[in-house]
């Protein structure tokens, strides 16, 4: 055994990553190296870690700083006598590519590679091992930044004394009234459309700032960034905290009080939300690696998602933990759970209370516990008869519900809408509508259980009815609503 | 090192370290050494502790069964699974029952060493796969080591460790394979431990055991090799996750190492070379359809022989046979 | 076969021994007829002769394997009519814990099954293990002549003459298998099936201990130093059922056999004071033993 090279392989760390970056050599090629010395450090996408040494002898390098490796596979070789350097880098050389046929590359990977003219054998020539489509897909995107170009507003850009006058005087500014301060900031380059309330004792201090028609900020806020967007009829609650480099908010979002949403200013700290979705009050986004949530999603309150974890010195032995968190469409994270960085939380899924999730949630899962482990599916795709009784049952239990104010008689529900005069101040409840029916000739007031759409005159009957069917989960949101008439600004 | 050499060894080191270690069993002496070889160089060793006998399938395993009630421990070698049919009395009226009948008062650990499976076009009569015929016998053991276990230290386990009458399954395609040792085999698969303990060693191969499977193959013995390969195959095709679960006991079944893999996953198939009706997958099935069967996606599957002899023309063979064709086209149904 | 002088013979032991199996077995009767015993039960009266002979003359390291007709040789075993009354009567103190039953006894060397045969390679592999292991004892293996139908007989006879081990078989011929005569059962003789195989066969007919005894000396001595095998066959007959009802053998010829009793070859060596002590002494020991095993509970796990 003394007489052969040792194989020093790269440690396996963190459950996604299969591969890593060599980020920095310390020990030059044919150095003399002690057990346990450093050799290199390495870099996922979610942590950084070390190579040490598990034998003294000289350090034969195989790889280069910016190289990029498999875990599990060798990195460099220790060799007990100076003069095997070369011959023991040959051997293991031509083990590696004589075990080519070892290689085994997916047909997605291929694919992928082809179309983004990366030639795969190059590339892992002295890998040996399976390729799959996230390896490739790692070094496609290696210099990619975590944030879309798009998402960073460069529009609204304020004027930088106006700014600083804001931060002189800072009590006072923010003790003018909404529209007072709407005016200010609309005269000093910012994007703000009409309807647009900032609450008392609240100030936004940014270099952009876009706010879309209806759009509100509560009382007491302190948003702090460098970029911030918000869409139409987005509501953020009282005492809201926002310090972070970049905000983006889609339209008919709400927020509740007391939300901190902290990272600081580097270039991924960032919020991305989409539209129609819900963040409760008392939820901490440490958006520091990037928060990306998107539409329809529901995040009850008192709930926490990191993208950070570190304290304890990596010189000391500890590991420190960094990662985007993605929340996908119509996902649905209850009560206090916790998320840890890097976790992607897929479509539909749903977090039970009080989980700690720390792997990701694949799509239409349900996971509870600590550590979330799964626990249940949502088959979906129910067939349209199975749609037509839940509907049924939930007309009769609103029925039921309504019946002391004698509104039987106004609820009706048809599988396919027809126009008819004999649905005339009705409320109708359909599951599915002709494409070209005309919005305005309708007389009764339609429900769209498929688009969800509402269309009709507003009244409070129909209101009822919309909060009715909004407590078991169908959402009929305002940017849905095809009101004729008057509407009435009613953020869910 | 090869299956077969790993039991030879295993053998000779078990017949070195205790003379009351014997092997019963037909055409043992050497220079001819067995049918497979097994036995190859322990009578000119060990010359009392080889018993070479008529072709006596029923009285050989009786006999261990009475050696074993007076402290010895007797190795029975039937010479090919096929003829265990004739020891199904001594099996099932004898030996699994003396121990529990009579209060715990005498133990019956034989070990009956025998060789199952097809593939070899030997025909009817000396290609099956019939462990599953004993699976409801209560009191016994049966192990079946696959060539990603060490089958030399499960046979040592079987017969020092093991109290119970135990039924030590080998392949016979398997005997002339190579054994993995370590933990990533040559095709880059990672091949880890989920649970060790004495004769059940349950164990996890996949090129992704971190990540959740898309499909769980639940497999033992010669079969296992088939699913790694079917696994292999079906990621480079389609990046589909397999993970391959092998135990090495299979009665009583390990079921709780089993089930982490399926519930994490939500599709499982499981693969055995015996007949699929009555199967040991059928008896798999059942414990986790009445464990976890909230979580499942797909149901469960199982993947045997058909439902006739083992003809002996390979054509024939491949058709009545699991191949991993068969498996592969199985699993892309599945997901 | 050397002669042993008469008086050598414990006749006083045998006929206790001869008696607790007689009244036991005729007691059982009674008590499957009562309901009280689980399952049925296969009754060695007028048979005892071969027990007590043989197994009186063996030590305590020897095995005795049995078959279904097993409560007398296992009373001369192990002297415990309670252990035994409690396993058939289902009792936690019975000798398996009301496990095995009538057919399946464990205890101290002696076991029983009730496979026809099936725990002859058994036998013979305990006889081999003995051997190997350079013990004195020896193993004794009793079967019917209905037995001799199963292929594991001649199995166990064929490897038993190659291994040369210390089995004794006792082949206990009493001309019914069930209800079968021996002569629709089996072709041939016994003696020469068994010299088939190079094994010595000794057959005799007789109920009385004066002569079974002497016999059973010989043999055993001759399988424990030679360690060889050996057969003996004795013709005799059995004066109940096979088990409980199913006896349709003519009247007469069970009529000739009770003249043979065993019990009475008894009296012309024992004084009728001896005799009444005896029967009386077994009777008393069997009726406590009846009513502390009947007050018993059940067997449970």
């Amino acid at each position: 055994m003394s007489e052969l090279a040792v194989e020093v392989k790269v440690p396996s760390i963190g459950v996604n990553d299969n591969n890593a970056t060599v980020v920095d050599i310390v020990v030059n090629e044919g150095e003399y190296i002690n057990q346990g010395d450093l050799i290199a450090v390495l870099e996922t996408t979610k942590s950084s870690f070390e190579v040490e040494s598990p034998a003294s002898g000289y350090l034969a390098l195989l790889f280069n700083e910016g190289d990029y490796v498999k875990m599990n596979k060798v990195f460099c070789l220790v060799v007990p006598d100076e003069s095997q350097l070369q011959d023991s880098k040959k051997a293991h050389l031509n083990k590696v590519s004589n075990n080519k046929t070892s290689i085994n590359i997916t047909k997605k990977a291929e694919n992928l590679a082809k179309d983004h003219n990366i030639d795969i054998e190059e590339l892992f020539k002295d890998i040996t091992g399976i390729i799959r489509e996230k390896d490739v897909e790692f070094f496609v995107e290696k210099t990619k930044n975590h944030i879309d170009e798009a998402d960073i507003l460069l529009t609204g850009k304020l004027n930088k004394n106006f700014i600083d006058s804001i931060l002189a005087d800072y009590e006072n500014f923010s003790l003018l009234s909404s529209e007072q301060k709407v005016e200010d900031y609309r005269t000093n380059g910012a994007d703000i459309g009409e309807g647009v309330k900032i609450g008392k004792g609240s100030v936004v201090v940014a270099e952009y700032l876009e706010l879309k028609d209806d759009s509100s900020i509560g009382d007491d806020c302190y948003i702090r960034t460098k970029s911030f967007s918000m869409g139409k009829m987005s509501i953020i609650g009282n005492k809201a905290n926002f310090v972070v480099n970049n905000v983006t908010i889609g339209d008919v979002c709400t927020f509740g009080f007391n939300i901190v949403v902290s990272g600081g200013f580097s270039l991924r700290s960032s919020l991305k939300i989409g539209d129609c979705t819900l963040v409760s009050a008392n939820c901490l986004l440490d958006a520091g690696e990037g928060i990306k949530i998107g539409s329809n999603v529901g995040i009850s309150p008192f709930v926490k998602l990191y993208t950070h974890n570190h304290w304890q010195s990596e010189l000391e032995g500890y590991h420190s933990n960094f990662g985007p968190i993605v929340v996908d469409d119509n996902a649905y994270i209850t009560g206090d759970s916790l998320i840890v960085p890097g976790v992607t939380i897929g479509k539909g899924s749903t977090v039970l209370a009080n989980s700690t999730v720390i792997d990701n949630v694949k799509e239409n899962t349900q996971v509870c516990g600590n550590p979330a482990r799964l626990i249940g599916r949502i088959p979906g795709g129910l067939t349209i008869d199975k749609k037509e009784r839940i509907v049924l049952r939930m007309i009769s239990d609103m029925k039921e519900l309504f019946r002391e104010r004698e509104i039987n008689d106004v609820i009706i529900y048809l599988p396919h809408y027809v126009a008819d005069s004999g649905l005339k101040d009705k409320i109708v409840i359909t599951l599915s509508t002709p494409d070209d029916f005309n919005v305005d000739s309708i007389e009764c007031i339609l429900f769209d259980m498929e688009k969800l759409y509402i269309y009709g005159v507003q009244n409070h009957i129909s209101d009822e009815v919309r909060n009715f069917l909004r407590k078991r989960g169908v959402k009929f949101s305002p940017i849905y609503w095809r009101y004729t008439g008057e509407k009435h600004l009613y953020n869910d | 090192m090869l299956y077969i050499d790993s039991i030879n060894s295993a053998l000779h080191e078990l017949m070195d370290s205790d003379r009351n270690v014997v092997m019963i069993g037909e055409d043992l002496l050497d220079p001819y050494g067995g049918a497979f070889k097994a036995s190859r160089g322990l009578s000119t060793k060990f010359p009392k502790q080889i018993i070479s006998t008529p072709i006596s399938e029923q009285a050989i395993v009786g006999m261990a069964i009475g050696m074993s009630m007076r402290g010895m421990r007797p190795i029975v070698e039937i010479m090919f699974g096929d003829f265990i049919t004739l020891c199904v009395d001594q099996i099932v009226n004898h030996a699994s029952k003396y121990n529990w009948m009579f209060n715990g008062q005498v133990n019956v650990p034989i070990v009956i060493r025998t060789p199952m499976g097809g593939g070899r076009g030997y025909g009817p009569t000396h290609s099956q796969s019939l462990e599953s015929l004993f699976m409801s016998v209560s009191g016994i053991r049966i192990c079946a080591p696959s060539i990603y276990h060490n089958p030399g230290n499960l046979l040592k386990n079987s017969v020092l460790e093991n109290q119970h009458p135990l039924i030590f399954i080998e392949n016979k395609s398997e005997y002339s394979e190579k054994l993995y040792s370590g933990s990533t085999l040559d095709n880059n698969m990672q091949l880890s431990v989920i649970q060790k303990e004495g004769v059940s060693e349950t164990i996890l191969i996949s090129a992704y055991p971190n990540e959740v499977a898309d499909v769980v193959i639940v497999t033992y013995g010669g079969m296992a090799r088939i699913a790694v390969e079917a696994a292999l195959e079906i990621f480079i095709k389609e990046e589909v996750i397999i993970h391959v679960v092998v135990p090495s006991m299979i009665r009583h079944i390990p079921i709780k190492d089993i089930l982490p893999s399926v519930e994490k996953s939500g599709r499982v198939l499981i693969l055995e070379e015996g007949n699929k009706i009555g199967g040991w997958g059928a008896e798999v099935s059942s414990q986790i359809n009445e464990n976890i069967s909230s979580v499942l996606l797909y149901p469960v599957q199982r993947m045997g022989s058909e439902d006739f002899p083992i003809p002996s023309a390979l054509p024939l063979e491949k058709e009545i046979l699991p191949t991993k064709k068969k498996v592969v086209d199985m699993i892309l149904k599945m997901i | 076969m050397t002669r042993i002088n008469s008086e050598k013979i414990p006749y006083y032991s045998l006929y206790e021994k001869a008696v607790l199996i007689r009244k036991f077995e005729n007691r059982l009767l009674d008590l499957f007829s009562e309901g009280k015993l689980f399952g049925t039960t296969h009754t060695y009266v007028g048979q005892e002769a071969t027990a007590v002979s043989l197994i009186s003359q063996l030590c305590k390291y020897d095995v005795v394997f049995s078959n279904h007709r097993c409560h007398g040789h296992y009373l001369v075993k192990n002297d415990d009519p309670e252990g035994l009354l409690a396993e058939i009567m289902g009792k936690q103190s019975g000798i398996c814990c009301g496990r095995g039953g009538s057919q399946h006894l464990c205890r101290n060397n002696f076991f029983s099954n009730g496979i026809q045969g099936g725990y002859l390679p058994n036998a013979l592999g305990m006889a081999f293990a003995e051997k190997y292991n350079n013990s004195n004892a020896i193993v004794v293996a009793f079967i019917g002549d209905g037995t001799l139908g199963e292929g594991s007989v001649y199995e166990t006879l064929n490897l038993a003459s190659l291994l040369q081990v210390p089995l004794l078989i006792v082949i206990e011929n009493n001309k019914y298998a069930q209800t079968t005569p021996i002569e629709k059962n089996l072709a041939g003789s016994i003696v020469k099936r068994v010299e088939a195989f190079d094994i010595n066969a000794t057959e005799v007919e007789s109920n009385d201990v004066s002569v079974l005894y002497p016999l059973f000396t010989n043999a055993i001595k001759n399988v424990r130093n030679d360690r060889a095998s050996s057969v003996v066959i004795v013709n005799s007959y059995r004066l109940n059922a096979h088990s409980k009802g199913d006896d349709f053998r003519d009247p007469d010829e069970i009529k000739r056999w009770r003249e043979k009793d065993p019990l009475n070859y008894f009296t012309s060596v024992l004084s009728d004071k001896d005799r009444t002590d005896i029967e009386k002494k077994v009777a008393s020991r069997i009726h406590i033993i009846e009513e502390k095993v009947e007050r018993a509970p059940f067997a449970s796990f």
